[in-house]
């Protein structure tokens, strides 16, 4: 225990005490030391020290000073600013000027090695402190700055910084490091600080090798090469000088007619107030729907309590942005007033952190959705209006705020919320007024900003802006004003020398503060995304609002591939269990997958059992522990798939080619075997876990593989009809074993829920979307799932039972009772019993109930059951959180896969954590080699490396919280990019499509839409308070002209009659009702969804109607071969025979011959179609060659909406018209084919679709009212002249 | 907070595995049979031993050992702000009970029967281990007073913080609430005499603290009879000429 410190000192530090208010001084010792490494790669002067982060060949190494750091810490954290030291004194001052929240910012730029910046500790360095010395100037120089350095720390805040000029201990540490790295590398000493005294100062350390600049001149000179980094210096710079300049031609945020913000309260206000109760912390969350109107949950010890603050109105809100966390002061209770926009019922809205925290599985936008629905859609001041009131403080707020807390505001105020039920609530819904019936809730003021959620936003200039002032090209400042692309973001004011290039273009801003006499803050752009309306643009903003980077893999860690062509090494073979010849590999992935991590193997033993093997890519022998390759893909956490591209978390070459188990390569995996008997089938035994070396014979994919097990001919398949049998037994032996595993799961109490998910298929040329799949469940699906669980598991236990307290599992918690409220109306509504949620084998075995229903309504139920989940997370299981692992292994239960133990284990290409689970896993076979002797009797030749770098708890810990930040961020920008590309294909290819009512409210319906997995708002009241009805096609809608009434009663929506008081209409709760979606959008945020309700006799509805019927038909009398999990599964077999064998009504019968008939004159029209498509004479239709903009598309996609509502008559015009072309051109064009199969199946379809709404109407109660429908009716049809095939 | 940098070193610029300063000075106090003043760190410590003298009160007496009374207390002054210690409190009664405990297995009670041993231990001023800074007072100023003894009795305080084992914990390390061990040890035997630790640690933490601890314990030993052989070389030349 030899201490190698050298010198010890004494020093008197003052600390001061928030509580007692006190400051109270602190003696602390402080050991100097010699040994402290410079950090730079081949010291000259022989630092012993592994892995210096310098490079040797940086052209300078930079010192900031703490304002520096402050000030530039954007642009140093761009990965070009390499080879920056940062000392220990200036990280502690910025830590006391910075709050609690950017330290892990500020940590990462030392402690990332890629960025190749080193720590260093000045304040124990034995030589940077004596030549301190030397540097402080003398106390008789009245000038210069006579504070030593700030080692002594003041932690207090009343005491004020004393910098005038360089700061002494810098200077000192920049003349030792110049010193010992023997003038080999410049060194450069970053301060805004200099005065001209300090000139002096600066001549003798140039002598030494050090130069002093301030930030212009340093970047001036040595990043004149690189305009990312001058324009980002450009804009910070301007942002800090906009408070003391002011612009004259800033049009529009200038000090308005009256009054200001009001202030902040200072710092120990605001704590008193929080000791007194008078005050609340909370995060500012705005309404999507009345961005001028938002709420704060306060937080009680970092747990929000269940009532919320109303802060309505831009002078409350006090420049508050979304996701601040802020201090909220209660008003008066004559002052509360009442939102515009109900507040969805508290018991629903998850429980939020202190911090802003991630959206939980029930999204608050839903909610508020929902909420808006009981109230009415509400005229809200969008940023356009208030852009043009100006300034708070006239005219808008009948209240005055005062400003010492009332009397009334002592301790804490009870506060009931109000927001239960509103139903009372009608359609009026104007801004202000206390004449509002609704029900005043908690309102309140922000007094303070404690923290600043700062984040990016991507934004765009207003039309009239750029219009205006993109003919300026003088390159003078101009102010401008960016809309964000988030709603609740308030527009940002810009100054920038080049608005010619923000014209037109999406670009990321960064809010650098809000003054108090601007009426919005401002902030500076930090780059350029791309144009608007462009679909690449488009979803590289969803990115960038949901936090992604996508930068591509540095340089440093290409270089740490191994070179190509690779092949395994010999010793790694003899190293491992070699699984290539004895053992039947094969591979199931979806069609065109080149990143192949997982193969199935089976053995068939002497003896009757086998070996069942699951193998994964031995990911972790490519990515060593904390290479740079490792960091970057711990940085990215997973790979996210948008619709159209995918941003890897491991380069390419690993991904598809090395890690990537192909077919006919031999490649190194970890390998999963379980003993298998086939009689049962149960797993025998231990599962055998080690690294191998397999060789996969046969890529399959899921189509391929389904056809193989059925026993069909599968031509791809290499080795002919006798390595097909083979395969065919391992794959039944493989679908008996996974049925046998999810039988046991589901004893347990499994859950299977809905999975959302659609892929589109896009056009290679435009790459706007063509057509929507929905994800097709074959059987083999449901075995390669259940085997990978099943590995999971395996895995899971074994890295537990060796490290109990530091290994990776997932977790999934039970969900909340009070979610399931919606679900269990559902249940209600349709008769099916009491739902049970006391464990996940009760709500399995209630939702099996649903499966005697409607295939629709059961994924709506599913999918509302699955919105009640709560979410499956990575967490460490040494977590404090966690029990500390010591109380046993109840804390990692998996919910919905009723598991004991579960990770993520079998897709390390595509996920991080799994990378880490395999070294786990390695780890744990080399000690339980020693301890069990069960595992693998091969020795581990990375050892060493491997054992040393498994993480510590806590940081295992931040790593967990780190990968299900990043999954969640993944998960959400695949959600928005979906959505994207929904909208955009919906314009193209509208369709009417079913939808089941899940929720009733007074203004409208929530509605589910199975064939997208959507639940959306449908409105059936306007903002005016108008009637909304279902369109069909006609002028007035479904409803006709009378007088109507809309009104809820219990689980149903009426429509009635005023005069008549009879029920026109009414939609009840889980009723099927045929839906319109609609993209609508404006240029500067995204496009949203727009549902409207179909009548039964639009036109849309009747050819959708018929190919549901069609599609029903097939799959009732369709067969299914092989066991397929209830419900679901390949629908196959030949419809002849099921036809023949049902002998059902002649009705029936005749409506199956004519069903056949329909569909071989539809396939032959394809046919035709097709032939001509190969011909390749066709002209591409009314498609533009050129990429569309989403916007554009929008507008015609109105255009067309007008289209559509003409009736069949002008189909036929149409048709006649396109036939024209045809006789003239001789051939048929695609536009004349599909109209005419458009007639030619309303033409079928009118009929039967007419006879079935006459039936239904016929089944309700009111005769008369039935008769008079009738009528009108035939009158309709007469109308319409269209001959019915059938007469009614 | 981050208790050592990643570079490895700790807020006051040790690595985990280093000890803070050690000063001790004997016989500071000649009323006294024995007394020591110890310094670890900025924890200064000092000890008085009475003794071996009659057994005040005669029922207490022990016909075959000698009797070990051992008292603690804090200065009003030893920590940041004044404040007083009444001198029963449940502190100090503890730790009067722990240091008495382990030097009385160190102590060869059985030559000194029916005769009392005092020890009288002031805090001066308390940065974190001013256990471990008691017992090692206390065991110097029974060195110092001749009160025969198997072994120095070293101790030695250890934590686990970040990730890593530290040893000799000040204050600020103290006060995170990370778990923290006192041992005592009587080095050549390599016997525990006192453990006792607060919070909890899984079992393989445990026992590389509990390893550096001892470890820290055996370094403070030799730091210790250092200074014991030079007073007893200081005090040979002043009472008079000896050949060494």
């Amino acid at each position: 225990m030899e201490s190698k410190w050298v010198a010890r000192q004494v020093r008197v530090a003052t600390k001061f005490r928030k509580r007692t208010q006190a400051v109270s001084l602190l003696s602390e010792e402080h050991y100097l030391r010699d040994d402290i490494p410079c950090g730079a790669q081949d010291c000259p002067s022989g630092c012993q020290q592994e892995s210096p982060p310098l490079s040797r060949q940086a052209s300078h190494y930079l010192i900031p000073d703490a304002q520096a750091v402050l000030d530039y810490q954007e642009i140093l954290e761009l990965p070009q600013l390499t080879g920056v030291i940062y000392l220990a004194s200036v990280i502690k001052e910025v830590l006391q000027k910075v709050n609690q929240r950017k330290t892990p910012r500020l940590k990462s730029l030392y402690s990332d090695r890629r960025r190749q910046s080193s720590f260093f500790d000045d304040q124990h360095c034995l030589y940077t402190w004596l030549m301190r010395q030397d540097y402080t100037p003398k106390p008789d120089h009245p000038s210069k700055s006579i504070s030593p350095h700030p080692i002594n720390g003041s932690q207090n805040r009343g005491i004020p910084p004393k910098k005038h000029g360089l700061d002494a201990g810098i200077q000192a540490t920049a003349a030792w490091f110049a010193e010992h790295l023997q003038q080999r590398t410049l060194i450069v000493v970053l301060s805004d600080q200099l005065t001209e005294a300090s000139e002096g100062v600066r001549q003798r350390l140039l002598r030494t090798g050090v130069q002093v600049l301030s930030g212009s001149e340093y970047f001036h000179r040595f990043w004149r090469h690189d305009s990312e980094v001058l324009e980002l210096f450009e804009a910070l710079d301007h942002s800090r000088t906009e408070a003391t300049e002011a612009l004259p031609s800033e049009p529009r945020a200038t000090i308005g007619k009256g009054t200001s913000y009001p202030p902040f309260l200072p710092a120990h206000a605001i704590e008193d107030g929080l000791s007194d109760g008078t005050i609340r912390v909370g995060v500012f969350q705005v309404s999507r729907q009345a961005p001028d109107e938002a709420f704060v949950r306060p937080s009680n010890k970092g747990e929000a309590s269940r009532h919320e603050i109303f802060i309505p109105g831009r002078r409350l809100q006090n420049r508050a942005l979304q996701g601040d966390l802020v201090a909220v002061r209660l008003l008066p209770r004559e002052q509360w007033r009442s939102p515009k926009v109900g507040r969805p019922r508290g018991s629903h809205v998850a429980e939020a952190a202190a911090v802003p925290s991630e959206d939980p599985i029930l999204g608050p936008e839903e909610e508020e959705v929902e909420a808006e629905l009981e109230t009415g859609p509400a005229e809200a001041q969008s940023n356009d209006e208030l852009l043009k009131e100006g300034l708070p403080g006239e005219g808008s707020l009948r209240q005055t705020v005062t400003g010492e807390r009332s009397g009334q505001s002592n301790g804490t105020p009870k506060v009931g919320v109000g927001t239960a039920e509103r139903g009372g609530m009608e359609g009026s819904s104007h801004a202000e007024g206390e004449e509002k019936q609704g029900e005043r809730v908690p309102t309140g003021e922000v007094v303070g900003i404690v923290q600043r959620a700062a984040r990016d936003y991507v934004a765009c200039l207003q039309k009239d802006d750029e219009k205006s002032l993109g003919s300026t090209d003088s390159g003078r400042t101009e102010a401008v004003l960016a809309v964000p692309m988030d709603r609740r973001i308030p527009f940002v004011r810009l100054r920038t020398r080049q608005v010619a290039r923000l014209a037109g273009q999406r670009f990321v801003v960064r809010v650098d503060g809000w003054e108090r006499d601007t009426a919005f803050p401002h902030g500076h752009v930090a780059r350029l995304v791309g144009p608007i309306g462009d679909l690449r643009a488009e979803s590289e903003s969803l990115l960038v609002e949901n936090g992604i980077e996508v930068a591509p893999f540095s340089t440093g860690a290409l270089q740490e591939l191994p070179p190509t062509p690779w092949s395994i090494p010999r010793v790694e073979i003899s190293a491992r269990r070699d699984l290539r010849h004895d053992h039947r590999a094969c591979s199931i992935d979806p069609p065109g997958s080149k990143d192949v991590d997982d193969v199935l193997s089976v053995r068939w033993l002497p003896d009757g059992t086998a070996e069942v093997g699951v193998h994964i890519a031995d990911v972790s022998y490519f990515v060593r522990h904390n290479s740079l390759l490792d960091l970057e893909a711990r940085a990215r956490g997973t790979t996210v798939y948008l619709v159209d591209r995918r941003f890897d978390m491991l380069p390419k070459l690993l991904a598809e080619d090395l890690c990537s188990l192909v077919g006919g390569q031999d490649r190194l995996a970890v390998s999963v075997v379980w003993h298998v008997d086939p009689s049962g089938p149960s797993i025998v035994g231990r599962p055998w876990f080690g690294r191998t070396v397999i060789h996969n014979r046969h890529q399959l994919s899921y189509p391929q593989a389904q056809a193989i097990l059925d026993g069909r001919n599968c031509p791809e398949v290499s080795g002919g009809e006798s390595e097909r049998g083979l395969l065919q037994l391992d794959l039944s032996l493989l679908a008996a074993l996974s049925r046998a595993l999810r039988g046991r799961r589901e004893a347990a109490g499994a859950l299977e829920l809905a999975s959302a998910e659609l892929r589109f298929e896009t056009d290679a040329a435009t790459g706007a979307p063509m057509k929507v799949i929905t994800k097709q469940e074959l059987q083999v699906n449901w075995v390669v799932a259940e085997l990978m669980i099943a590995a999971n598991s395996a895995v899971a236990e074994r890295i537990f039972s060796t490290f109990p307290s530091t290994s990776l599992l997932r977790h999934h918690a039970p969900p909340r009772p009070d979610g399931f409220d919606r679900l269990q109306e559902c249940f209600e509504a349709y008769g099916l019993g009491p739902l049970d949620v006391s464990s996940n084998r009760a709500l399995a075995q209630s939702l099996d109930r649903t499966r005697a229903l409607d295939l629709t309504v059961q994924n709506a139920l599913r999918a509302i059951a699955t919105r009640a989940m709560s979410e499956a997370q990575y967490i460490c299981t040494g977590a404090a959180s966690n029990g500390g692992g010591l109380e046993g292994s109840s804390g990692f239960y998996h919910y919905g896969l009723a598991l004991e133990f579960y990770t993520h284990f079998t897709s390390p290409i595509r996920r991080y954590a799994d990378v880490l689970v395999h070294r786990q896993l390695i780890a744990a076979l080399e000690d339980g080699g020693l301890r069990n002797g069960s595992a693998s009797s091969f020795p581990e030749r990375n050892a060493e490396p491997v054992r040393r770098g498994l993480a510590s708890a806590p940081k295992l810990e931040e790593i967990a919280d780190h990968l299900n930040e990043r999954h969640r961020a993944s998960k959400r920008s695949q959600k928005d990019c979906s959505e994207l590309y929904l909208l955009l294909y919906l314009q193209n290819h509208t369709s009417a499509e079913k939808a089941i009512v899940t929720s009733v409210h007074p203004h409208g319906l929530m509605v589910f839409v199975p064939k997208y997995d959507l639940r959306g708002p449908v409105y059936l009241r306007d903002k005016a308070g108008k009637l909304v009805p279902p369109s069909d096609g006609a002028e007035n809608g479904a409803w006709g002209t009378a007088h109507l009434a809309l009104q809820k009663e219990g689980n149903s929506l009426r429509v009635s009659d005023v005069r008549t008081g009879s029920v026109v209409h009414s939609y009840g709760l889980m009723q099927a009702v045929w839906v319109e979606l609609r993209a609508d959008g404006s240029r500067s945020h995204m496009p949203t969804l727009k549902i409207r309700l179909l009548a039964d006799s639009h036109p849309a509805v009747r050819a959708a109607a018929a190919a549901e019927a069609e599609a029903d038909f097939l799959s009732r009398y369709g067969g299914s071969v092989g066991a397929v999990p209830r419900g679901r599964g390949p629908v196959a077999g030949t419809r002849a025979a099921a036809i023949a064998a049902m002998g059902r009504e002649a009705e029936e019968t005749a409506k199956a011959e004519q069903m056949k008939r329909d569909e071989e004159t539809a396939r032959a029209i394809q046919a035709l179609e097709m032939g001509a498509a190969a011909a390749g004479q066709l002209p591409r239709g009314t498609r533009p060659k050129q990429r569309q903009s989403v916007h554009d598309v929008i507008e015609s996609f109105k255009r067309l909406v007008i289209e559509e509502r003409r009736g069949d008559q002008e189909v036929s015009l149409e048709l006649a018209r396109a036939s024209t072309t045809e006789l003239l051109m001789g051939v048929r064009t695609h536009e004349t084919i599909r109209l005419r199969r458009r007639l030619y199946l309303l033409q079928r379809r009118a009929s039967q679709a007419r006879a079935k709404r006459i039936r239904s109407t016929l089944a309700d109660t009111d005769s008369r009212q039935t008769r008079r429908e009738v009528r009108e009716l035939k009158a309709r049809v007469a109308a319409r002249k269209i001959v019915p095939v059938e007469k009614v | 907070m981050e208790y050592v940098s990643p570079e490895g070193l700790r807020l006051d610029g040790r690595r985990p595995k280093e000890v803070r300063q050690l000063k001790c000075e004997l016989a500071v106090l000649h009323r006294a049979d024995g007394s020591a003043y110890l310094e670890m760190g900025n924890t200064k410590v000092l000890a008085t031993v009475y003794g071996p003298h009659e057994v005040s009160q005669r029922s207490q007496s022990l016909h075959d050992r000698a009797l070990v009374h051992c008292e603690y207390s804090m200065a009003t002054f030893s920590t940041g702000e004044r404040r007083r210690r009444p001198k029963g409190d449940r502190r100090s009664v503890e730790l009067s009970l722990v240091i008495r405990q382990s030097m009385e297995a160190a102590i060869l009670t059985h030559l000194l029967p029916r005769t009392q041993i005092d020890i009288y231990v002031q805090v001066l001023q308390a940065d974190g281990g001013t256990r471990a800074a008691c017992i090692n007072a206390a065991t110097l100023a029974l060195a110092d007073a001749g009160v025969p003894m198997r072994d120095l009795v070293a101790s030695c305080a250890a934590g686990y913080l970040n990730g890593t084992p530290l040893l000799d914990l000040n204050y600020v390390e103290d006060s995170a609430g990370g778990p923290d061990l006192t041992v005592a040890l009587l080095p050549k035997a390599e016997k525990v005499t006192l453990l006792q630790m607060d919070s909890k640690l899984p079992l393989d933490t445990f026992e590389a603290v509990l390893g550096l601890a001892m470890d820290g314990c055996k370094a403070i030993a030799a730091h210790m009879r250092q200074a014991l052989l030079e007073h007893t070389r200081k005090q040979a030349v002043v009472r008079g000429p000896v050949r060494l």
